[in-house]
């Protein structure tokens, strides 16, 4: 049963008096990367957000690591989990390492004095995110692709099990999406960091991904193996979209959108 | 938000000066300032006294009439003067982090017509419970911050929505307050003095009124540092790291709250410090709490000295309430923030 980092059961979300997820089942199981896809407003983003504690939960239960997430401790809770949501805001004259720095919070005491581990800790994040060159520069001067990385590598300071992104790809050109995508799946590889992302480029989906959760309408459509599960008909269920399967010179699968139904 | 101009230290960086070399030099400049601020406080005044004399003085007390001048008005009032700079600069640096609002400021948001509506109540109402008006002063407070966040909630906060509950909920209690001095008026001396904030006539017992809760308070704010700096990552990235943000905004707020409170229990509704002086610290020293809050404190104490002595000396005989100095000042700078930073 340990094979899941994190299950989620009958998860009702309700803000502001709108049910935005209902009745939504899912594992993200540990040391793969697991993406959510689903249409706008289907209540991936909420999902996400209740998995880490942001949003309430008015029904259902989420476990890390076996243990209910109530049940955690703040600081305990984010030394097991990393959460980036969708883009980040910072004060304007942040350095990269300075954010890293903040990845560190969980492990500080009250009067929050830095410990040689933390350095230590701080130096291996930049490291891993290739931007310990780029330490004392300020965050709003990097391109988005750096900014993006400079906040994996906060993530990464706090040395969880589980990192969750919200569209981490979205507002990025073509060359940056690959770019967080590939450090992503080395991070995953090399560290063993189950990863699970909410994506909206389903080629990515199944290029990057071991397990895939779709959604829709707050609830879950279906999840497995990202290339038996995102098809045409999955296209034509979910999105409403008329898509083509084409297959590139090295025998790669990849979807094509053509029409709308 | 928008395009911010880069602040001085992101300059000073950009030509080379180390960041931490940078700041711990401002650092220092602004300690002399507050020095300045504060001997210049004691050696200005109708009585010709040097500062070689005031040193002389503070360090040999003597019984001579300069003596008592100082011992027993001057320096008082500048004690006073300097932590109530001190605990409007604090508060509203911290208000600025928890409500993630350029503009808020005690004055401002409400917090200290709170403060103001209760310790005048106890000073018209129950004169024999005057060591009480701080504690009281802070219900008010944190009575008002609370009604400001209740009023400004829908689907989350906004800064807008924030400062224009702040200045609803202070015109209805600043009314309240003139009400009682008008009815009251025989009980008050230097009622005006209230409603502007002035430090006139402030002696050693408002000295031990505020010296505590601008001690405590200076703990707590520079303790609470690394809080105030996750918190400026936004509500969710600060759960995410692990900061309880609920308990953590309503702790900050309090504290904010007790040093404005304090600072009005001795000054009265002593505006635009809470406002300017954190800007001020945070254009030249950057955004990091850690230094911000000493900063923030040493600007605090060296306007209100500097200001207060201008308003006492430049129109002699008359003195001017420091307030009306710091509304001159504060002012425009507000026009000049809502400009920038909305």
């Amino acid at each position: 049963m340990m094979d899941n980092m994190i299950e989620v059961r009958n998860l009702q979300v309700t803000l502001a008096g709108k049910t935005i997820v209902s009745h939504m089942d899912a594992d993200i199981p540990k040391g793969k990367i697991t993406a959510i896809i689903g249409p706008n407003g289907c209540g991936k983003s909420t999902t996400l957000k209740a998995v880490c504690r942001i949003n309430p939960i008015s029904a259902g239960t989420i476990t890390l690591l076996g243990k209910n997430v109530r049940d955690y401790g703040y600081k305990e809770f984010a030394q097991k989990l990393a959460i980036l949501t969708q883009s980040p805001q910072a004060p304007a004259d942040l350095t990269v390492r300075d954010l890293v720095s903040m990845g560190r919070f969980p492990y500080r005491s009250f009067f929050g004095k830095a410990t040689k581990e933390d350095q230590e800790c701080i130096e291996w994040a930049l490291e891993e995110t290739s931007l310990t060159d780029y330490q004392n520069r300020i965050l709003q001067t990097l391109s988005g692709g750096e900014r993006q990385r400079a906040w994996i590598a906060m993530a990464l300071a706090q040395k969880p099990q589980v990192l969750l992104l919200d569209e981490p790809t979205t507002y990025l050109d073509i060359c940056h999406q690959l770019e967080v995508m590939k450090l992503l799946d080395r991070l995953n590889r090399e560290l063993g960091l189950t990863v699970a992302l909410v994506l909206h480029d389903l080629n990515q989906a199944v290029q990057f991904a071991h397990h895939v959760i779709v959604m829709k309408k707050g609830a879950l459509v279906t999840s497995g193996n990202p290339s038996e599960v995102i098809t045409v008909n999955l296209l034509k269920e979910v999105f409403r979209v008329k898509a083509e399967d084409v297959y590139t010179s090295e025998g790669i699968r990849t979807l094509v959108p053509l029409d709308l139904y | 938000m928008a395009e911010k101009l880069p602040d001085v230290s992101e300059r000073a960086e950009r030509y080379g000066i180390d960041r931490r070399v940078w700041r711990i030099v401002m650092l220092l400049i602004f300690t002399v300032l507050a020095v300045t601020g504060c001997l210049m406080s004691i050696a200005l005044g109708a009585a010709d006294i040097s500062v070689a004399q005031v040193i002389e003085i503070l360090l040999h007390p003597k019984a001579t009439p300069q003596d008592q001048i100082i011992w027993n008005i001057r320096l008082p009032r500048t004690i006073v003067g300097a932590m109530v700079g001190l605990n409007l600069a604090l508060s509203g640096s911290i208000l600025q982090a928890v409500m993630r609002n350029p503009l808020a400021d005690p004055h401002i948001i409400g917090i200290s017509s709170g403060a103001g509506i209760a310790g005048i109540a106890i000073m018209i109402l129950f004169p024999a419970l005057e060591y009480l008006i701080t504690p009281v002063a802070f219900i008010g407070a944190m009575l008002a911050a609370i009604a400001i966040y209740i009023l400004a909630w829908k689907n989350g906060i906004k800064p807008v929505r924030i400062i224009l509950a702040g200045v609803a909920v202070s015109a209805f209690l600043s009314a309240g307050i003139s009400g009682l001095l008008v009815f009251y008026s025989d009980r008050v001396n230097g009622a005006l003095m209230w409603m502007v904030g002035g430090l006139a006539a402030r002696s050693w017992p408002h000295v031990n009124i505020i010296v505590p809760y601008a001690v405590i308070g200076l703990i707590l704010a520079l303790v609470s540092s690394h809080y105030l700096n996750i918190l400026q990552l936004g509500d969710e990235m600060a759960k995410g790291l692990g900061v309880n943000v609920e308990i953590t905004r309503i702790v900050l707020t309090a504290i904010a709250a007790l040093l404005a409170a304090s600072a009005v229990s001795v000054a009265g509704l002593l505006g635009f410090v809470g406002l300017v002086i954190p800007h001020v610290a945070r254009l030249i020293l950057g955004s990091d709490y850690r230094f911000l809050i000493p900063g923030a404190a040493l600007l605090g104490i060296a306007i209100i000295t500097f200001s207060d002595t201008f308003a006492r000396v430049a129109f002699a005989p008359i003195e001017l309430p420091v307030g009306i100095i710091m509304a001159f000042i504060g002012a425009p700078f507000f026009l000049f923030l809502l400009r920038r930073e909305l």
